[in-house]
């Protein structure tokens, strides 16, 4: 500490104290305010000596400003009290006075710094308090999230103590473990263990015994908790049933292979296993399979609800696989109602029918739900063959071929696979299947072909049709798919610019050119519409145009048909039928609806007509068919006339148009015109 | 397989001294507890001097402050700032200018709650409960980020807190990030304990200190001189606190050198 300046003088009297202070005390404040402050306390302290008797209570306020102006350091009071006590004395004031006055200074300023320090503490318990609230609550919310996890948790968790003793297990791992809570304490997880000398196995890949005996594998997991002190306390351990996840993996594979409603195989498993045992099955060994439809199946969902069409499914299901109970077969849902039942024979096979018999036989039994009896049957397509012989998807694929062919043929019938109806279906598929993309393409044209008037062979107008080069019957393979809606406007729209060519090439007052519609293009709703905005947009009469729609079409009335055959009369056109093959209900229509023309269908059945027998039943039927028409004024027409002589037959019967290979096969407007200028040429 | 798990929740540790505790103690405060003291005791056999050393510290610290006020700072980050005691940076700021906002960050319990405490009815002064190594945290605590302006120079304060800094924390990786986090013109007041100016005291004090939650490591002058990459030092450059700018008059005469903490104060470039 400094020496003390001997000095009556109050300014180095303050400044003394100042060193004082700046060398033992912080004081938050500039050096000119903390001399000022001690100037006044200087000031207070001095009149404090100079009363009488001393002011005690003046001095002791000194002593409390020191500690609030923060002259509190370790040596501040000691330092103060000697300066002050050397300069007043050297000032002259009575000695008894001046150890009086700062006596009262040390009161007031440990009084002062008593409640200052118990204000601090004060402060400090709030704190304190604020704090641990927020740690307690902190702490409260990572033991809820822990809780949460911990019980929730699927993988099992125990804690442990560091010898591995149980301290807490959640219920997930008791679950693992086989073993009741309450009945692990004091046990650990090492007697649960089985201990592995494999030291291939994973390390974290355990095998666990269960108290009554049965094993599981589980994955182990531990981890060390450790205390505020850093030190390891306690050992987290987490158990993951590995069967469970077995478990899980295989019910998935099951569901991916299986139907759910039946517990079948599906689709995709059958494909996979026919194509096993076809690896498989021993040399020379027959395969039979046999795909299923059932019949009417979606008339049992509508009329009896969703809940009887899968019980009906399920019987089915059933009744399937135990036909085939005690065969090397295999039964799967393989779509909505459809099943497959391979069955593997050996060297020889039953004929084709015992198995269709054995597999169907017992599903046509009705099965009653309360007085709701549902009875399936199904159409069946059937193929067999070696398993050398073919490949497994060849195989699936012959009998859903099979399939597809019996349920043409009807209801509850079964067909056993032919190459060759199968080629030819298959080839039509195609072809129809290659047709939206040929129009797509503009490789669609129309085509003309001539009709002829019988009476003298004279071209009279030509049919407009439809043609794809290369391919037979386009309008028929537009048919199978749908494209004839779409491409009967077309038809009708293109072929009617070239009404007028024909209108100066024939006679005007009868029609120049012929469309027939196939059933569809019969039906449909717009059909009216198209053709006055064709014949608008030409600006022809429309007694030019002969319209024939598809008389199966009119007579069941499918979709607008009827309307279409009115209304196109209504507009003037020349209404026709064709498809034609007699019988009442068919002249009736022809009657009722007046039409112009019919023409009739192959009635012979691909037969030449002028081959038979002119007295046999359908050359009589078929001449008293078109005596009946004409009779009613419609004019007769036929198709497909091979050549003169069926041609001349035809006349004879009383038909007035015809048109055929005869006549001249499709051509373009050009082909057309050249045809009838030279025939006109021929005859005059 | 084994690992460490630290989710075990830290509740407050009154049992381990903590430095906030023992700087208030030093200071003549009355925020500590048994076990400061003890370790204060211990610190003041290691060094004697403690008390000056602490008392010059936060006298550097009200210095700095001043020197920005005069130098058109209005907004302060300090870090580590301990509990509140007299001369408080919002209260030198505030008194030099009402309107001067102040963010103190300390990652410990009860400093948290005490400054939050006195800061309750002081909109323009907050605490943040927060690691200052970790200045991310600091930086986008909702607190920082709704009181200071972050495009207008802002004085950065670490005041005695640094040489609890580990070297393997990247130390001037995280000056950098606040420095990157600040505007051109902002300032840093940097202090810490050295072994430049009494060694052997020194080693005492980080001896001491192991046992305490927050051991010490000090640093040389080069050292520090690299910590304020990106600022240009002020004068008088790095000293030891009682020479850093000292007020006239309230020179106690003592050897600065016994101050045993380096100070200085950068602007950034």
């Amino acid at each position: 500490m400094q020496p003390l300046e001997p000095s009556g003088d109050r300014q180095s009297l303050v400044r003394g104290w100042l060193r004082v202070v700046a060398a033992t005390a912080y004081v938050p404040a500039s050096a000119a305010d903390v001399e000022s402050l001690l100037s006044g306390l200087l000031a207070e302290l001095t009149a404090a000596v100079a009363a009488d008797p001393v002011d005690t209570a003046r001095a002791a306020r000194v002593g409390e400003r020191m500690v609030t102006g923060a002259l509190t350091g370790e040596a501040t009071l000691a330092g103060s009290l000697r300066v002050l006590g050397r300069g007043l004395l050297d000032g002259g004031h009575d000695p008894v006075a001046v150890v009086s006055a700062l006596g009262a200074v040390a009161t007031g300023y440990a009084g002062a710094l008593r409640i200052r320090t118990l204000d601090q503490q004060e402060n400090m318990k709030v704190a304190l308090l604020t704090a641990k609230q927020r740690a307690e609550r902190d702490r409260r919310h990572t033991e809820t999230r822990f809780r949460e996890v911990f019980t929730a948790s699927s993988i099992g968790i125990a804690i442990t103590e560091l010898d591995g003793r149980f301290v807490e297990v959640n219920p997930a791992l008791a679950a693992i473990l086989g073993c009741p809570v309450d009945e692990l304490a004091n046990r650990s997880l090492a007697e649960f263990i089985v201990p592995d000398d494999d030291p291939n196995l994973p390390g974290d890949r355990k095998l666990l015994i269960r108290p009554g005996g049965d094993t599981a594998w589980v994955y182990l997991t531990t981890s060390l908790l450790r205390g505020d002190d850093g030190q390891p306390v306690y050992r987290v351990a987490m158990v993951q049933d590995l069967s469970e996840l077995q478990l899980l993996g295989s019910r998935l594979s099951h569901q991916n292979l299986h139907d759910a409603l039946t517990g079948l195989a599906n689709r995709l498993h059958f494909e996979s296993r026919l194509e096993a045992v076809h690896g498989q099955a021993p040399p020379g060994s027959v395969l039979t399979l046999l795909c299923l439809d059932l019949d009417a199946f979606s008339l049992v969902n509508t009329t009896h609800g969703h809940l009887a069409g899968d019980r009906l499914l399920r019987t089915v299901a059933h009744r399937l696989a135990t036909a085939v109970a005690g065969h090397d077969a295999l039964v799967a849902r393989v779509d909505g109602d459809e099943f497959a039942v391979l069955i593997v024979h050996g060297r020889t096979a039953p004929p084709v029918a015992e198995v269709v018999e054995l597999v169907t036989g017992e599903l046509s039994e009705p099965d009653y739900d309360g007085h709701l009896g549902l009875a399936a049957t199904a159409s069946v397509g059937v193929a067999r063959a070696h398993a050398a012989d073919t490949s497994s998807a060849e195989l699936f694929r012959a009998a859903d071929a099979a399939l597809r062919h019996s349920r043409e043929t009807g209801k509850h019938q079964w067909t056993e696979f032919d190459s060759r109806a199968d080629h030819r279906a298959r080839k039509i598929g195609r072809g129809a299947t290659a047709l939206p993309a040929a129009w797509e393409n503009g490789e669609l044209t129309v085509a003309y072909r001539p009709v002829v008037r019988l009476s003298d062979n004279a071209p009279v107008r030509v049919r407009a049709l439809v043609h794809k080069p290369g391919s037979e019957s386009a309008s028929d393979l537009a048919e199978m798919t749908g494209l004839s809606v779409a491409l009967g406007p077309w038809l009708i729209n293109q072929s009617t610019e070239n009404l007028p060519t024909w209108q100066s090439l024939f006679t005007p007052d009868t029609p120049v050119q012929r469309v027939l519609l196939s059933p569809l293009q019969s039906a449909d709703a717009d059909l009216s519409a198209t053709v006055n905005r064709a014949i608008a947009t030409a600006q022809v009469p429309p007694g030019l145009l002969e319209i024939a729609l598809d008389t199966p079409a009119v007579l069941a009335g499918r979709g607008d048909a009827r309307d279409n055959l009115r209304t196109l009369a209504d507009i003037g056109v020349a209404a026709a039928l064709h498809e034609f093959t007699g019988g009442p209900r068919q002249l009736a229509v022809a009657e009722r609806f007046e039409v112009r023309a019919v023409i009739l269908a192959d009635l012979f059945d691909g037969w030449r007509p002028d081959w038979l027998p002119a007295d046999t039943a359908p050359v009589r039927a078929t001449r008293e068919l078109v005596a009946a028409l004409t009779g009613m004024g419609a004019s007769v027409g036929v198709l497909g006339v091979r050549d003169h002589t069926e041609a001349r037959w035809w006349a004879d019967l009383g038909v007035q148009t015809a048109e055929g290979p005869a006549f001249g096969d499709p051509t373009d407007p050009d082909g057309i015109l050249s045809r009838v200028r030279s025939a006109a040429t021929t005859t005059s | 397989m084994t690992e460490e798990t630290d989710w075990v929740p830290q509740g407050i540790d009154l049992e381990r001294p903590s430095a906030a505790r023992l700087y208030d103690y030093l200071l003549g405060g009355g925020h500590n507890f048994a076990h400061d003291r003890e370790l204060a005791e211990r610190f003041l056999v290691a060094q004697p001097n403690a008390r000056e050393i602490a008392r010059h510290n936060r006298a550097f610290l009200r210095r700095s402050v001043l020197f920005m006020i005069q130098n058109g700072v209005r907004q302060f980050l300090d870090l580590g700032s301990g509990i509140p005691t007299v001369g408080n940076v919002h209260e030198i700021a505030q008194e030099a200018d009402p309107t001067a906002r102040v963010v103190y960050v300390d990652y410990e319990e009860v400093a948290y709650a005490h400054s939050a405490l006195i800061l309750a009815d002081n909109p323009l002064a907050t605490i943040v409960q927060a690691d200052l190594t970790r200045p991310g945290d600091v930086l986008n605590a909702p607190e920082t980020v709704g009181l200071l302006d972050f495009t207008e120079p802002i004085g950065l304060l670490m005041a005695g807190v640094f040489h609890f800094v580990a070297p393997e924390k990247n130390p001037q990786k995280i000056i950098a990030d606040y420095r990157d986090a600040i505007a051109p013109g902002s300032y840093l007041a940097f202090s810490q304990f050295t072994r430049d100016l009494m060694p052997a005291e020194m080693d005492r004090i980080v001896e001491v200190m192991k046992s305490s939650r927050d051991p010490m490591y000090p640093r040389s002058r080069p050292e520090i001189t690299e910590l304020f990459d990106g600022f240009d030092i002020l004068e008088p450059g790095i000293v030891p606190t009682a020479l850093w700018r000292p007020d006239t008059g309230l020179y106690d005469g003592d050897d600065p050198k016994r101050a045993g903490i380096y100070a200085g104060v950068g602007r950034k470039r």
